[in-house]
């Protein structure tokens, strides 16, 4: 990432490349290591899946949603999608009531749109956000 | 000591070689404790801050997910425990008082600065940092020393990116403050 122009000051750089990190003592390794050597129980393992569901259910979400929207709508192109006569013709009818609730309301292009509408401009929020802004953390406000 | 790339280490320590934990150690230990003592201000409590920094990080190694440098993740969370070290309840309504901040030619500071021997450049630059919030001087300190760019230390301090530009631009002109109210006294 390049430095920001603003903040470009050969002066400053100069003066700072000149300084020396602080250092440790000397048996601060040596230390670090004993503490990790004395507790075996927090040898590293994977991330567990429950983890990584927690931390992406609101994608997770937005699939089901939008795969349900797509299986249960009479949108032309949605013809197309694999499996989708099966999921409708044999599927859907075991999903009972709940299910075919949805089926009147996606039935008719005109109806569809507004939600069609909504998870799409939710979704692009949320990729937006996620991937262009960052959330200040409040944490980080206090001092002393 | 030549090191080799944090994610070779990483690597062997996820896969059980627990030693070659003692080159990342080695390899950041100095910024670390650098970034600790700027913040807590007392080497021995820096030092069993940085050694808590170590063993926590290497306890979440298998949850850094490498969207960062670990470097940064790293810095994170020795600026993290540094400041829970130091928390008070005064939240930080500003980080400066702007009204110290005068008008003055940072060109003409730096021709001061020039003609100055590079031992009193030096011993002006350590006090104008001190004089500084403790927090400030570690942001300018990353971003002019170790040259960590403003995502990096958005990242390392939680800070939003437009946050730390804007701070960092106020510090810059604490800072030559500070150093022109040291050249003239000298």
């Amino acid at each position: 990432m390049e430095k920001e122009d603003f903040l470009s000051d050969d002066l400053l750089k100069d003066l700072f490349r000149n300084q020396s990190w602080e250092s440790p003592g000397d048996g601060f390794t040596g230390n670090v290591m004993k503490q990790i050597l004395q507790a075996p129980e927090v040898a590293p393992v994977k991330k567990p899946f429950y983890l990584i569901l927690r931390s992406s259910w609101l994608y997770v979400l937005l699939f089901l949603v939008s795969v349900l929207f797509l299986m249960t709508s009479d949108l032309p192109f949605t013809d197309y999608i694999p499996g989708k006569e099966y999921f409708t013709k044999n599927l859907l009818p075991y999903l009972g009531s709940l299910l075919s609730g949805f089926k009147p309301l996606v039935s008719n292009i005109k109806t569809i749109m507004i939600p069609l509408m909504v998870i799409l401009a939710g979704s692009l929020l949320v990729g937006f956000d996620h991937f262009l802004f960052r959330k200040p953390n409040i944490r980080h406000q206090t001092t002393h | 000591m030549k090191f080799q790339d944090d994610s070779e280490y990483i690597r062997r320590v996820l896969s059980g070689d627990v030693a070659a934990y003692a080159s990342l150690v080695a390899k950041h230990k100095n910024l670390v404790f650098s970034i600790v003592l700027k913040i807590v201000n007392n080497r021995e409590d820096a030092e069993e801050i940085s050694q808590d920094v170590f063993l926590k990080a290497y306890q979440s190694l298998n949850t850094f997910e490498r969207k960062s440098k670990f470097s940064t993740w790293l810095y994170r969370i020795a600026y993290n425990a540094a400041i829970s070290k130091t928390r008070k309840k005064r939240v930080e309504m500003v980080a400066i008082e702007e009204t110290i901040i005068t008008n003055y030619s940072t060109d003409q500071i730096g021709r001061n600065m020039n003609e100055l021997e590079e031992n009193d450049r030096q011993l002006i630059l350590e006090k104008a940092l001190l004089r500084l919030p403790k927090k400030d001087n570690l942001l300018i300190t990353l971003f002019y020393k170790n040259e960590n760019s403003i995502e990096d230390i958005s990242d390392i301090t939680g800070l939003s990116v437009s946050n730390v530009k804007v701070r960092l631009h106020r510090i810059r002109k604490k800072l030559y403050e500070e150093m022109n109210g040291l050249i003239k006294r000298n």
